[in-house]
């Protein structure tokens, strides 16, 4: 099911919130529990067996190894858990790549089926495996209680597309939370929000997007190519943080509080602040269970810390998708963290703001094709017409169109892609923190807008065409 | 400390998605769009646990939820009147909209791949050799479309529509494939105006258009069967129109934003009335249905009512049989067409003992045997000439 749909919103929402505040505290995990099931069953239901299986898997050795002494049998079973879910993972996201790999090599191709990639299997596998290797370095305690561990994996806010929620993060709240009158204040205006950047900003992007990654070579100008990948590059940032913010916004209703994921990554200035503020969890779960156990910056030779630059930033590519452009994409972003922790950064520190700026969006759009383009000839090509290294014309009656049409929605997104509403609504919420007449203003304006907003966005809804969230796919 | 106002956005929030859910359960479902012209999906409250399991069913339910949203149209309209508000060219990028003469205009076609077109011409050539085995003789006719011929105004920016040459290219391939065909246009040229002969809001030709078509049609007939039929003449006069206002079909996909003056006229003779027996189906199936319920069924709606085409002129038959007591010739015409020929069905049907009017879309025969048995003295296929497949959509 889909945050941004009329059954999420106008069916499944409105009745668990019904059910589970009208319910006594002690059934609102079991409630949450069956809701999140319900809610990752309606769309492919054979697939919750394999999310049980592997809630399973990890309650089980989480206990044991929090109960084995032996420091050698506690990694035997750590290695255990680790191999087991990323094969999990692996058959169901890696194989057929592989396959492809290997058969190139053969004289009798294996013969492969391809499976469907069971949604959200990246993200659920990911925090299955920290709350292992949280209780493996004895970070937490192994829950005993099997509800409590299945909540924290299948949640539904955050089950198919994160954020990669950590189980020290929540393992209080699953136990105990006060779900308060500011939290659904905060929760719901966070949910409208992130619905309105997907449905608003990033769905008439993505229309943009679409079409012109589909043009063939003859039909794409320098000017619609680069129309096409700032459309892809807000699309792709909406969509994301639409959801994180839909996500913690509705954990917040329900009295959890999830971290941030992202933090407006396009005023970033390096590709290290990009990195910082870019898919915060995911990066923060590679850091801590792939940098850091590699040795991290603390090597003893300058260039294990860049090798553990590029397996990071490798990895994280392959995390996106089984292909080659994904891990280039990752490995690219590797590179160019390593140059700037080699001599960038210092150069970057001595140029103008501006340029900085200028920097890191050019990189992150280049970065952004090979993201896009389903292979490498497609996203060379398509570098090169950005750049007028092709016989492509500079502009053709696409340019126009799209300029013009999409105009409004390019400028709405930019004004949104930096912290400007943000600085709004901490100076309001300072404001009103010091005068209650302020305040009850401010609820009642917020009230209307986001109300208005609700069904602007559900007009939209019901128009529906182009609603799949980019990340599901991962 | 919780204070009362930080209660309203919740309190607002709630009321409205759960207020939705209440009205979507107190809202009797529609059958039909309208406006979209297709059934809406309705509920399966007793899925199978194949249908659970596979997904299937939860697809029925967002259709359901989608299609039976409360106030589904008003929503829609509200998002083409937005689309106009921001300056969307192409309104559900579809269609352009004049609002000073309120016009609509289609987005540019672009040049159809030749294999498609080829794959057109060789349908049209089994189909004539087929026929041929029978000494059936057949020809291929292409209708100007309002799509094709009625562009202005368009963007200066945007490129020429690709319906002439794909047109163009399509009676080329045929001709080639030993067809005969006749682009009708070619015989209209003279006086041709998109601004008499085509609707405003929707994608057929007005009655005068029509007529116009019916004219060329029977004179290039006249050629290809050796009679000389006289076409009626307009006259005038005898021009009909119907007070209702006019539901066009690119208005309707607009949700009916588009204002216009739009009325549906009619020019035919007092004897159609009388002059066929009509079956609907063949003669041997017996059933007959009479004039006034299959063309212009709108003249006995109330004048209130919005009418759009079929209701204007005729509906789709799957096959219509007309038989004549005052012909011209005593041949039996079979016509496979589209909604265009629905306006003029009759007109060329007065002068024929027997017409047949097939519409492969409902037919569910096959049209070469089915030909073949019938033993008609001639055959024509007649498509608007943005329908490039022998299956129109």
């Amino acid at each position: 099911m889909v945050f941004s749909s009329l059954i999420f919103l106008y069916v499944f929402l409105p009745l668990v919130i019904v059910v589970y505040f009208i319910s006594p505290k002690m059934l609102r995990n079991t409630i949450l529990l069956l809701a999140s099931l319900f809610f990752y069953a309606w769309g492919e239901p054979k697939y919750v067996l394999l999310m049980m299986l592997s809630i399973v898997l990890n309650y089980v050795l989480g206990i044991v190894i929090e109960n084995t002494a032996s420091q050698s049998k506690r990694k035997t079973l750590l290695w255990l858990v680790i191999v087991s879910n990323l094969a999990i993972l692996g058959y169901y996201k890696y194989a057929g790549f592989f396959v492809e790999i290997v058969n190139n090599y053969l004289t009798q191709p294996i013969e492969w089926q391809a499976v469907p990639l069971p949604i959200g299997i990246s993200f659920y596998t990911f925090q299955a495996l920290s709350y292992v290797i949280d209780v493996y370095r004895k970070d937490v305690k192994a829950q005993r209680n099997f509800l409590d561990l299945s909540l924290f994996i299948t949640l539904f806010p955050q089950l198919v597309a994160g954020p990669i929620v950590r189980y020290q993060t929540v393992a209080e709240q699953i136990k105990k939370r006060i779900a308060t009158a500011e939290d659904w204040m905060i929760g719901t205006r966070r949910f409208v929000q992130g619905l309105a950047k997907k449905v608003l900003i990033a769905n008439p992007m993505g229309e943009v997007a679409d079409h012109v990654f589909s043009l063939s070579g003859g039909d794409l100008t320098t000017g619609t190519a680069w129309i096409g990948i700032l459309a892809y590059s807000l699309q792709i940032y909406f969509d994301f943080s639409g959801y994180s913010d839909m996500a913690i916004g509705l954990a917040r209703i329900f009295g959890f509080k999830f971290e941030e994921n992202f933090n407006y990554p396009y005023i970033a200035q390096s590709v290290t602040d990009f990195w910082r503020r870019w898919h915060i969890s995911l990066s923060s779960w590679f850091r801590d269970y792939v940098y850091f156990p590699l040795g991290g910056s603390r090597v003893s030779h300058e260039w294990k810390l860049y090798r553990n630059l590029l397996v990071v930033w490798t990895l994280t590519g392959f995390w996106h998708g089984a292909s080659w452009t994904f891990m280039a994409w990752g490995f690219y972003y590797g590179i160019l963290i390593c140059l700037e922790k080699w001599v960038l950064l210092k150069w970057l520190a001595r140029i103008p703001r501006i340029v900085r700026h200028m920097y890191i969006l050019m990189i992150v759009m280049i970065g952004w094709v090979f993201f896009r383009a389903n292979d490498f000839t497609y996203a060379f090509s398509f570098i090169k017409t950005m750049f007028g290294l092709s016989d492509a014309a500079l502009y053709n009656y696409e340019t126009i169109l799209l300029t013009k049409d999409y105009a409004l929605y390019f400028v709405i997104a930019i004004i949104f892609a930096m912290p400007i509403y943000k600085l709004y609504q901490t100076w309001s919420e300072q404001k009103a923190a010091a005068s209650l007449s302020f305040d009850w203003g401010l609820r009642i304006t917020q009230s209307i807008y986001y109300g208005a907003l609700l069904l602007f966005i559900t007009m939209f809804l019901v128009n529906a065409t182009h609603n799949p969230f980019i990340y599901f796919r991962f | 400390m919780r204070k009362i106002q930080t209660y309203l956005l919740p309190i607002t929030f709630f009321c409205i998605i759960f207020g939705g859910f209440v009205v979507h359960i107190l809202t009797v479902d529609r059958q039909q769009s309208e406006m979209e012209n297709r059934p809406l999906e309705s509920a399966n409250i007793t899925p199978s646990a194949k249908e659970i399991l596979t997904g299937t069913w939860s697809k029925q339910v967002e259709s359901y939820i989608s299609d039976q949203f409360p106030a589904r149209d008003t929503w829609m309209r509200n998002y083409v009147n937005f689309q106009r508000v921001v300056g969307k060219t192409y309104l559900n990028d579809k269609y352009a909209v004049d609002d000073k003469t309120g016009w609509i205009i289609s987005k540019p076609a672009a040049v159809k791949p030749e294999e498609e077109l080829a794959a057109f011409a060789s349908d049209l050539q089994r189909l004539s050799e087929g026929l041929a085995e029978k000494h059936i003789p057949f020809t291929f006719y292409s209708l100007p479309a309002k799509a094709t011929y009625s562009r202005e105004p368009s963007p200066s920016y945007m490129p020429e529509d690709a319906g002439i040459a794909n047109n163009v290219k399509l009676h080329e391939l045929v001709t080639a494939a030993g067809v005969d065909n006749i682009r009708l246009y070619d015989e209209m040229q003279e006086n041709f105006s998109a601004e008499r002969n085509f609707f405003k809001t929707d994608h057929h030709w007005t009655i005068r258009g029509a007529y116009s078509g019916y004219e060329a049609l029977i004179h290039t007939l006249n050629k290809r069967l050796g009679e000389t039929i006289a076409t009626i003449p307009f006259d005038e006069a005898n021009t009909f129109c119907l007070p209702n206002k006019f539901a066009g079909s690119w208005n309707k996909i607009l949700y009916m934003t588009v204002d216009n003056n739009e009325q549906i006229c009619y020019n035919e003779p007092a004897s159609f009335a009388t002059q066929f027996t009509i079956y609907d189906g063949t003669i041997e199936g017996g059933v007959t249905a009479p004039y006034e319920a299959v063309y212009g069924r709108a003249k006995q709606m109330s004048p209130d009512a919005i009418v759009n085409y079929a209701d204007a002129y005729s509906r789709d038959f799957a096959e219509l049989t007309i038989v004549n007591q005052n012909y011209d010739s005593d041949k039996h015409l079979v016509v496979i067409k589209d909604s265009y020929f629905n306006t003029i069905q009759f007109h060329v049907a007065s002068h024929f003992k027997t017409v047949t009017i097939l519409d492969l879309r409902y037919l569910e025969k096959d049209i070469i045997h089915y030909l073949q048995n019938i033993q008609p003295d001639y055959v024509i296929l007649a498509y608007n000439d943005r329908n490039l497949k022998l299956m129109p959509e």
